[in-house]
């Protein structure tokens, strides 16, 4: 909120700072400081950033001058004039002889208060209401309201004035009613924007019709022109989260909702209805009755709280005395009632934010201030932090996977595709949470086609695949894709292996084995084939992408290292092609072979595949080492003798 | 001998490289693993209760106004969190007692417009220590220390301003000496010539948040805090527009 530098220097008798000054010193020990701006008549605005838990308090100039005051540790004057309490007031009429008034629900309508003023004279404001309202940009429009206008930036309560005669209900005695609106009961505000009310809201009504929407706006008709002679001045306390609502549904944002909206505290009503009363019998010339219609005017008590010297001191990390800590109180306007160790301390009655000893020990931590708070490393507990296995998978995946050349992206959470909606999206292309990585992971690499000639991506992230009445099923993917310009039919089988050679390399950095590939064609998904751990399904991989269920990899992890002497005698080695039809794959005639080798293998792979007339060859390698002996080349042969023969049994033809 | 020419350039062996918000990330685990802390994990869809009410923020508070919400269609109460801050309660819950040192990156969500400084989506690095003693002047030390090592400057220097958020008391915001100019200059452009950046939310564990985590307050506190990691990345490298990190265009990711 932007405060008039003139405005707060009328609660001070010592000069205050430079507006620079002090929005520096009161932004390092209470709020923000968001800046200064001139303002018209030579005045300059402080921007401070009013915290939420203090602006029940600080969107006035009371509670600011108060706020100021402890900050520089000076005297304050709450009211401007002391002539304000002095003020004598009209004993010859009653207020309650001419309006009743009646409350819904006491709940919700926790205060209200009226008074009658007669012999009202509207007319233009004093040149020093008209200059400081304009200094923070408010419109003069005529004494009354320029006064109500006052009331509610001084104090924090806002304040209304019914023109007496315009309500409903006969010269002298009038019922004033704050009830809910009905369903489609419509009301004009006093700016002639017409709303529609529901049953939730609340209004000022008299015996005929809403009035006023309750702490939000006035309506027209009941407002004070210039024909108004006898005023009811209205102030009234309600439930915030009411009026929030209220607020919000009609899209109705003023001054006086923003404050209720805040909590007002009950006693700011007192503090209002003294100075409203007080400058309409100063500016307007009327007689304000001393009697104040009050449906609350006994107000709640609120506990004391306990707060001892040792706890504020362990909290805060500092060692301050008893005698400072209740210095520090005071500036804020507690009052302490000493004991020992621990003081029971009254808190202002506006003050809402203080509620506990935690609220007390954070005034005392900021006036004493938190630049005189030295940097300690705590000494206390240190227990070995554990590295979870999702962060060591992830962090191994990604480290290999950028040796080898590929970039990691994030995307988005939010996009147009998913199972689980959102009630509230941004826009229609962010309605849904994403349940896979990888289509765009691809859209992202294809983008990257036009500076980068093969561009590698993967992200692993939280993908959201499924929602129950309860709850939602959300899991880590990991997805990789290595980019291609256009992959013809012939270089598919080429770029698949690409892919699942990159698979591979982190599958054995992981220690996951037993990995199996199936054929798996889904022409949606555009995959190719699936991915199994142990007989269980951990991922699709297409021709050139592949995404991978981290949650079910990490359960096949064994990053365990098991040591075994390495052999000293000589490896010996053998090489089988063989020609086999053309719809027969390596893993079947691998199998064939492994079940022939004996437990001295140590290699068996695949080292050439080539296609001629229909046909297709496969050359594979074994490499053979023994633990206790050279191993002969008779040995060797004998082996492959059974390797042929279960070969020819198949009835493929040996090379 | 056959003649090599030296200064031909190598044969190029193709690297990639890690997003530099995942390396940050990292660069925060490994200081404060230092620091004795455990990095921990939470899920981006929260229930309403771990997101607001187990973090002191009742519902109706205006405190809920502060971050606007998206709610999941179909489960009654669930969110996307919109603060890393849910991982306290289950890390409570969890280790059971103090001490407690943990801290939780991840992805938070923000039901607001897209622009150069703001993301509907994001990630943040929750911070948690409670014990015996644990106070105020220990989050300045340990913020201080790990500013020191992020920022890679001796110098760095801490500020705590007084804050507000529900799920601390005291609240604190806290400000870091200017990484461009140090305060030395009057037109500087990311600190606007105040010297001081403001870079993350703290404060000391509320009452109510240790309690509906079964710690007994009365015989433990404890800090808490967290910061915006793409803010943190935006300050540290000058990134200037937050839409960069999830585009995927390799010539960004690759500068890092």
């Amino acid at each position: 909120m932007n405060f008039s530098h003139t405005w707060l220097q009328f609660h001070f008798n010592d000069k205050l700072p430079t507006p620079e000054k002090l929005g520096e010193v009161v932004g390092l020990h209470a709020f923000e400081w968001e800046g200064t701006e001139e303002a018209p008549h030579g005045d300059i605005l402080i921007d401070w950033d009013v915290l939420p838990n203090r602006s029940s308090d600080c969107l006035s100039y009371q509670g600011m001058a108060r706020e100021v005051a402890a900050v520089l540790d000076i005297p304050y004057k709450k009211w401007v004039k002391q002539e304000i309490l002095d003020t004598v007031f009209d004993s010859s009429y009653k207020t309650s002889d001419f309006v009743t008034v009646q409350v819904a629900d006491k709940d919700l309508v926790k205060r209200a208060s009226k008074r009658l003023a007669t012999g009202v004279q509207v007319g233009p404001s004093p040149q020093w209401l008209v200059e400081l309202l304009e200094s923070i940009g408010q419109k003069s429009i005529n004494n009354v309201v320029d006064i109500t206008n006052y009331v509610m930036w001084e104090t924090g309560q806002p304040v209304h004035a019914f023109d007496f005669d315009t309500i409903a209900g006969g010269d002298d005695k009038k019922t004033i009613t704050i009830r809910f609106a009905k369903d489609g009961e419509k009301i004009t505000d006093l700016t002639g924007l017409e709303h529609e009310l529901d049953s939730s809201m609340l209004v000022i009504a008299d015996s005929e019709k809403a009035l006023d929407i309750a702490g939000v706006k006035g309506g027209l008709g009941s407002g004070v022109s210039d024909k108004t002679t006898r005023v009811l001045l209205s102030a009234c306390n309600f439930d915030f989260q009411n009026i929030r609502n209220t607020s919000r549904k009609l899209k109705l944002h003023t001054d006086a909702s923003k404050r209720f909206e805040n909590e007002v505290p009950l006693n700011k009503i007192d503090d209002a209805m003294v100075q409203f009363s007080y400058l309409m019998q100063e500016l307007t010339g009327a007689k304000v009755s001393e009697e104040i219609v009050d449906t609350a005017p006994e107000l709640p008590t609120r506990d004391t709280i306990a707060l001892s010297v040792a706890t504020t001191n362990s909290i805060l990390g500092l060692q301050l005395t008893k005698e400072e800590i209740i210095s520090l109180l005071k500036r804020v306007g507690c009052e302490v009632l000493d004991g020992e160790e621990s003081f029971a301390v009254t808190v202002p009655y506006d003050r809402l934010d203080l509620g506990f000893a935690g609220d007390l020990i954070e005034e005392v931590g900021r006036l004493y201030g938190y630049e005189n708070l030295q940097a300690e490393m705590p000494v206390e507990g240190f227990v070995l932090p554990e590295i979870s296995s999702l962060q060591q998978v992830t962090r191994t995946i990604s480290d290999i996977l950028v040796t080898l050349g590929f970039y990691e992206t994030k995307a988005r959470t939010l996009g147009s595709e998913g199972v689980v909606e959102l009630t509230n999206p941004l826009n229609a292309n962010a309605g849904f949470l994403r349940s896979h990585l990888g289509g765009e992971l691809v859209k992202k690499a294809e983008r990257n086609l036009a500076h980068t000639d093969e561009p590698r991506l993967f992200e692993i992230g939280k993908v959201f695949s499924g929602v129950s009445d309860t709850s939602v099923t959300e899991v880590w993917h990991w997805a990789g894709v290595i980019g291609k310009r256009k992959i013809k039919d012939k270089q598919k089988q080429e770029v698949f292996l690409q892919t699942k050679g990159v698979l591979e390399t982190v599958f054995a950095a992981l220690g996951v084995k037993n990995i199996t590939w199936e054929e798996h064609i889904d022409e949606e998904a555009g995959s190719i084939a699936t991915v199994l751990v142990d007989g269980t399904n951990v991922g699709l991989v297409g021709v050139n992408w592949w995404e991978i269920n981290v949650d079910i990899l990490i359960g096949f992890i064994s990053p365990k290292v098991v040591y075994k002497k390495t052999s000293k005698y000589p490896k010996i080695d053998r090489d089988v092609a063989v020609f086999v039809p053309s719809e027969v794959t390596v893993a079947c005639v691998q199998d064939l072979i492994q079940n022939e080798l004996p437990q001295e293998t140590v290699n068996f792979e695949l080292f050439d595949v080539f296609e001629k007339e229909g046909k297709k060859s496969f050359a594979f390698r074994m490499v053979f080492q023994s633990d206790v002996e050279t191993l002969s080349d008779v040995w060797a042969n004998n082996v492959m003798d059974g390797v042929y023969k279960k070969l020819e049994q198949e009835g493929y033809e040996i090379r | 001998m056959t003649f090599i020419d030296v200064t031909r350039p190598g044969t190029k062996q193709e690297k990639g490289n890690l997003h530099i918000i995942s390396k940050t990330i990292r660069e925060i685990e490994d200081i404060f693993v230092r620091l004795g802390f455990e990095a921990q994990e939470g899920p981006e869809v929260e229930d309403e209760w771990h997101n607001f009410d187990a973090l002191n923020v009742p519902e109706n508070h205006p405190a809920r106004d502060m971050q606007d919400t998206f709610w999941i269609k179909g489960p009654e109460k669930m969110v996307l969190r919109t603060h890393t801050s849910g991982v306290q309660n289950r890390s409570m819950i969890q280790k059971g007692k103090p001490p407690i040192r943990i801290i939780a990156p991840g992805r938070v969500f923000r039901n607001e417009a897209l622009d150069a400084t703001h993301e509907a989506q994001f990630h943040q690095c929750e911070g948690l220590m409670v014990g015996d003693d644990i106070s105020l002047a220990n989050l300045k030390g340990v913020l201080l220390e790990f500013f020191k090592v992020f920022f890679d400057n001796n110098k760095t220097q801490i500020r705590f301003r007084p804050g507000y958020f529900p799920f601390v008391e005291p609240g604190i915001e806290v400000d870091i000496t200017c990484m461009k100019c140090a305060g030395a200059d009057k037109t500087c452009n990311v600190c606007k010539g105040s010297g001081w950046i403001e870079i993350l939310g703290a404060g000391m564990v509320h009452p109510h948040v240790l309690d509906s985590a079964e710690i007994d307050s009365k015989q433990y506190q404890g800090f808490a805090f967290g910061m915006g990691i793409e803010r943190l990345v935006m300050l540290k490298y000058g990134v200037d527009d937050i839409r960069d990190f999830y585009d995927g265009d390799i010539p960004f990711i690759k500068q890092f």
